[in-house]
């Protein structure tokens, strides 16, 4: 680990990328920006968030490391951290199952289902590390 | 607050004299880390005493300093060493 972010500002930027997209998604629409740009510039604004929060902080590396450049402490923290993104992401998917259960309107159609499965690959493909860096305490 | 609490997860708090013997012998935790094979951040943890080690870090680590497993570890607040190396003289003589 080469940089640290204090755990406040962590915990800040976690929720920024976890929401990043959807909003920048819904201030390029509320601009009149295409569909595809909004997108775009959604990953953009993700891409920063990940390069800013897990880039040379180590999370990543600890979230997405073979067991092996671990040390027992590391598998310990991610095997917790693992554990908490799976009940995130069976939540989400039990969520989404009772809204298609229960008949509320799902998006449909490329435009609508774009922003939404950005929304959701974003958060599910990030949760372990953004776990971590809201949870790793601050090593003086 | 919400934070991934590891004594918890690794039961009663154990004491330790890491950071006094690393110091002592003018050891970096960067050091002490490629000594025994870990992180040098999990050295910060268990200095802190943020993290309880396995017994084959325990282990690992009492053979760096070149002292018993208890002299290092404890599961009571560690007195000074002066002054348990006085009580361990009293025994003997």
């Amino acid at each position: 680990m080469t940089r640290s972010i204090p755990l406040r500002l962590r915990r800040v930027a976690v929720a920024v990328q976890l929401l990043c997209y959807p909003i920048v998604f819904i201030v390029g629409r509320w601009l009149e920006l295409s569909v595809s740009l909004s997108s775009l510039l959604g990953l953009v604004a993700v891409i920063g968030m990940i390069v800013y929060l897990y880039r040379g902080t180590g999370f990543w590396q600890l979230g997405n490391a073979p067991d092996n450049q671990l040390d027992e402490r590391q598998l310990q923290v991610r095997n917790r951290v693992y554990r908490l993104a799976y009940i995130g992401v069976a939540t989400l998917v039990l969520a989404l199952l009772l809204v298609a259960i229960f008949g509320f309107p799902l998006p449909q159609g490329f435009d609508d289902v774009q922003p939404f499965y950005w929304t959701i690959a974003t958060i599910v493909l990030t949760l372990p590390s953004a776990i971590l860096a809201w949870t790793e305490p601050d090593n003086i | 607050m919400f934070v991934l609490d590891i004594k918890q997860m690794k039961g009663e708090k154990i004491y330790n004299r890491i950071a006094l013997l690393r110091e002592e012998r003018g050891l970096s935790r960067k050091d002490l880390a490629d000594q025994v094979g870990v992180n040098f951040q999990t050295i910060g943890y268990l200095e802190r005493g943020e993290y309880n080690p396995s017994l084959d870090l325990a282990m690992d680590l009492s053979a760096v300093f070149g002292l018993p497993i208890d002299m290092v570890f404890s599961r009571q607040p560690l007195r000074p060493l002066s002054e348990e190396l006085a009580t361990l003289k009293n025994k003997l003589t």
